[in-house]
């Protein structure tokens, strides 16, 4: 019980303080990347408190569901960070990949049900395309965690983080699979090369056309939810990828999850600088590679069996 | 086991439907819409007394004498199958009763309520018995009076001439359909020279042409590609609550067979009617939803996503067919709970849709989504109850579609887990990406439907003088959206009740592994605590109201929001060879390329099935009619001459195989 209580604890740790330090040593390595000198790396902290007590600017078209929406998905996301082996210790409460996924969709049904609400172009244009690329996503991650699932035969997540057969070296099934949710995580956290989070120029926007009209306490919330989801998926990723390296011991996990999830944050930060952003419309040929990946960790797993 | 005296709800059910059907005759036509509708929800009231006792005590009924069918008596089965499926039907049917009787009143084409009664109880007894029957001769009987009845109702507005042609096109479908299961059942008399379900047992080569047959003739009904041609016909065609009924009830009578027939007294052992079916399965999950997402009329959109559901459960069917042909009992009866699930909260949500559908169908006048828009304003209850069936039907958390796509989902995961096959385990490991890709689409749909007609701006006059429904057209939608709350937060109970019913509670642990409760729990209390921390936000400091964001341009019109066809349109692109799907653009002005005065934008995609072969197929058959009717000439020398001629024939045929 006690072990339990530690554990809960840790976690919840994590899931305050976490996400925005991530967001902050993004946007801190890109501006050194771009020999400027950039913000603080606590500043999306303060960003936060600042938000938190402004007034909003709201839209008059907008209705109840526009204001509740950031509510809903945030709480979703904070279940899927719950029942996620994310920080490289077992989940407190033991979901499964349908449950994660799922817990995704919903997230992502409330902002695209708020992007309508408002009533403009960019809204429907953002949730629009969203949905689009979600198609593409969706099977991704399924088949990603379900590669997962089998190679360690069993179907909670928990299992990810706990390897029963501790094999390692797993015959590429948990690199391909780490590959794919990293790709599928480009779209669901919106970096380059699927979508350009530094500009503002409407047209270019998914999922950020969704959340423009939101502003003020909400949008403290919907900025706090994006960086929760970049957390979860990346500690996801790198469970794979301890996995593949055989470490079981609990403080290793905790540590080399942490380290793994600095570095594809500097990764994703260089990408940033260095990438240029794709037309939309060949998002998904670079999708499709992602859905690839699965597919080929999938047939891994099963004929290893 | 057999008893002769039918028990006490299944004739207060029947005397209640049979009064629905009659009193109407004797009132005045004001008089026609409260009372049947009060009579048919006692009588579901009563069905759901009878599902919940049939399923603690199973028996077999048979009707006395007179009822005898000349080869056999008129026999019925209670047993926990019948159980759920008498249990779905009771509570859609009381649901949709409930929101009839004013909806019926808003109709503008007044239909006459004499004939729909009627055939709304012929419909409700008919779904009984063939959900209930035990032998082939009952269960045909009760099929054919359900396709007549259905036929009647999806004519209740026969003075519209679109509603004409989809009644033919319905009955068509449903003639085919009993040519086929009619078909099997002769075949399988053949075989074991009984009518008795009970005593079919046939495996091996022997079974596979009735087992070919009887799925034909079955997913016709269901509306499995490619035989799903009926239902965007059928459905906008009929009434709201009926389209409710056939939609959530009727169709599921077919699969209400499969599993009987294929499964649960498997009576049929065959290896091809499972892939057929997976493979049926598949296809019609994928063309439903992605022929849902071009659709812009209200009820055809709805149609298509019945399609697609068909599709999802008749996969659930078919994979734990294939699970006990490869020997995984505990995975079959895991996907067995999930065609059950979903069979059930199908009913529920997309009963709810159709209400609602019939609901801004009758408020606004309009059926043309991209009409609409913003009527969740207007119409805030129908709109929260669209919300909780379209999350549903996206399978969210804690919603009873979320139930039902855990465990096909879970089902398919541990085949291909356990499965010893390897290319078993790789196909059930396709199935389920294929499955989530559909899933993804079914909830581009989702946020499509809800988005647009609810959520924005309205988009026409229409739309805005659309109001909120009567009390009880809502209490009709809220009792079944509360019902998929239920059902879903209730699923591990109801698995634990299914797995006792079917005998297999010895099997495995629960079906269920899900920790509901904390996740509930959880849930709760993150959105609550979420929701009271921004409504103490926006107490303490007013938001200012302003317009939307408009790049400084100025004046967003209605016109630049998101409509239905723009919303569909990346994905139409992408699956733009099975639509058919192009994008004409035109520019217009002195200076088309840089001054456009006027810039036109058309759409087209083409339902390529039905233009490429349903439609050379029905011409066809046409053209050869118009030969045969060369043969009537009036005149009776030619008649007599075509008699004789048809007499040697047959003496011709019969000395032959003497």
């Amino acid at each position: 019980m006690s072990i339990y209580l530690v554990r809960m604890a840790i976690v919840t740790c994590e899931i305050v303080l976490l996400p925005l330090l991530l967001i902050g040593i993004l946007r801190a390595t890109r501006s050194r990347l771009q020999k400027r000198k950039g913000p603080r790396i606590f500043q999306p902290f303060y960003d936060f408190m600042r938000l938190t007590r402004k007034s909003a600017v709201v839209s008059e078209e907008t209705g109840p569901l526009f204001r509740g929406a950031p509510a809903a998905s945030l709480a979703a996301l904070l279940i899927l960070a719950l029942v996620t082996p994310w920080s490289g210790l077992a989940a407190p409460i033991s979901g499964d990949l349908v449950l994660f996924v799922f817990l995704l969709a919903a997230a992502r049904m409330a902002s695209g049900l708020a992007a309508l609400d408002t009533g403009t172009a960019f809204g429907g244009l953002g949730a629009s395309r969203e949905s689009a690329l979600s198609i593409l996503v969706e099977p991704t991650l399924v088949l990603a965690l379900a590669a997962g699932a089998i190679y360690e035969g069993n179907l909670t997540l928990n299992a990810l983080c706990q390897p029963a057969n501790g094999r390692g070296g797993s015959a590429y099934v948990m690199p391909l699979a780490a590959a794919a949710i990293w790709l599928a995580a480009a779209v669901e956290t919106s970096r380059m090369p699927v979508e350009d989070p530094t500009t503002h120029l409407e047209l270019t926007m998914i999922h950020e056309a969704q959340m423009l009209e939101y502003s003020g306490p909400r949008l403290a919330l919907v900025e706090y939810q994006s960086a929760l989801k970049l957390t979860v998926l990346y500690g996801l990723i790198s469970q794979f990828i301890l996995n593949e390296m055989a470490i079981k011991s609990s403080i290793a996990r905790v540590s080399g999850t942490f380290g793994l999830t600095i570095a594809m944050v500097v990764a994703a930060a260089v990408m940033d600088v260095f990438l240029v952003r794709l037309h939309w419309r060949k998002l998904p040929d670079l999708l499709t590679f992602g859905l690839a990946f699965s597919l080929v960790a999938c047939l891994l797993a099963a004929l290893r069996g | 086991m057999a008893q002769l005296s039918p028990s006490l709800p299944v004739v207060i059910t029947l005397v209640c439907w049979l009064f629905a059907a009659i009193y109407p005759f004797f009132r005045e036509p004001r008089d026609r819409y409260q009372a049947p509708a009060g009579a048919v929800m006692l009588g579901a009231v009563s069905c759901l007394w009878c599902a919940v006792s049939t399923f603690n005590h199973p028996a077999v009924r048979s009707l006395p004498l007179p009822f005898c069918l000349t080869v056999v008596s008129a026999s019925f089965r209670f047993d926990w199958l019948s159980a759920w499926f008498l249990a779905t039907l009771a509570v859609c049917t009381f649901a949709s009763a409930l929101f009839t009787s004013s909806y019926m009143r808003l109709l503008k084409t007044a239909p006459d309520m004499r004939l729909f009664w009627a055939s709304l109880a012929g419909l409700l007894v008919a779904m009984c018995g063939v959900i209930t029957s035990d032998n082939a001769i009952t269960f045909l009987i009760c099929w054919e009076l359900m396709a007549v009845c259905s036929a009647m109702l999806v004519f209740t507005n026969h003075r519209e001439r679109a509603t004409r042609s989809a009644g033919l096109i319905y009955i068509g479908a449903t003639r085919i359909s009993t040519l086929f299961v009619a078909g099997a059942f002769l075949w399988i008399h053949a075989i074991t020279h009984s009518w008795q379900f009970a005593s079919w047992h046939l495996s091996g080569t022997i079974a596979t042409g009735p087992a070919v047959l009887l799925v034909v003739g079955l997913v016709i009904k269901a509306g499995c590609w490619p035989f799903h041609l009926w239902l965007p016909a059928a459905h906008p065609a009929a009434p709201a609550p009926v389209s409710a009924l056939m939609s959530g009830v009727m169709v599921k009578t077919a699969l209400y067979a499969l599993i009987r027939f294929f499964i649960v007294s498997s009576a049929l052992h065959s290896a091809v009617a499972a892939f057929l079916l997976l493979a049926l399965g598949v296809v019609t999950a994928f063309w439903g939803v992605l022929f849902t997402l071009l659709q812009r009329d209200l009820k055809r959109l709805l149609a298509y996503s019945t399609v697609e559901n068909v599709g999802i459960i008749t996969v659930a069917i078919g994979l734990s067919m294939t699970a006990s042909l490869f020997g995984d009992p505990y995975a079959a009866m895991v996907l067995l709970t999930a065609a059950l699930f979903g069979v059930l909260s199908h009913a529920l949500f997309k009963s709810v849709l159709f209400l609602s559908a019939g609901a801004v169908d009758e408020t606004a006048d309009c059926h043309d989504i991209d009409r609409l828009g913003g009527l969740g304003r207007r119409m805030p209850r129908t709109f929260l109850n669209t919300l909780v069936a379209a999350a549903s039907f996206c399978s969210l958390p804690p919603f009873a579609g979320f139930a039902t796509e855990w465990m096909l989902f879970h089902g398919s995961l541990l085949i291909a887990i356990h499965a010893v096959q390897p290319e078993l385990r790789m196909g059930a490991l396709l199935l389920l990406g294929w499955l989530s890709l559909v899933g993804a689409l079914a909830m581009t749909t989702c946020i499509r439907f809800t988005g647009v007609i609810f959520l924005g701006r309205a988009r026409s006059r229409a739309a805005e003088k659309a109001h909120e429904c009567t009390r009880s057209m809502q209490a009709g939608m809220g009792t079944l959206s509360l019902l998929t709350v239920v059902v879903g937060l209730g699923a591990p109970q109801i698995t634990t009740i299914l797995a006792r019913g079917m005998g297999r509670s010895s099997l495995l642990p629960a079906v269920w592994t899900l920790p509901t409760a904390e996740l509930v729990l959880l849930m709760v209390t993150t959105t609550g605590l979420l929701l009271a921390w921004l409504q103490r936000r926006d107490h303490n400091q007013a938001d200012s109201r302003v317009p939307a964001w408009d790049c400084g341009a100025g004046g967003l019109s209605v016109r630049m929001q998101a409509t239905a066809e723009s919303f569909a349109q990346p994905i139409a692109r992408m699956f733009g060879s099975i639509y058919r799907y192009a994008i004409d653009v035109q520019f217009d002005g002195t200076s088309p390329r840089l001054f456009p005065e006027q810039i036109t934008v058309e759409t087209h995609s083409e339902a390529t099935l039905e233009s490429r072969v349903y439609e050379p197929l029905v011409r066809t058959i046409g053209r050869l009619g118009e030969l045969i009717s060369r043969l009537q000439t009036g005149s009776i020398h030619i008649y007599l001459l075509t008699m004789f001629a048809t007499l040697l024939l047959l003496l011709g045929i019969a000395g032959r195989y003497r």
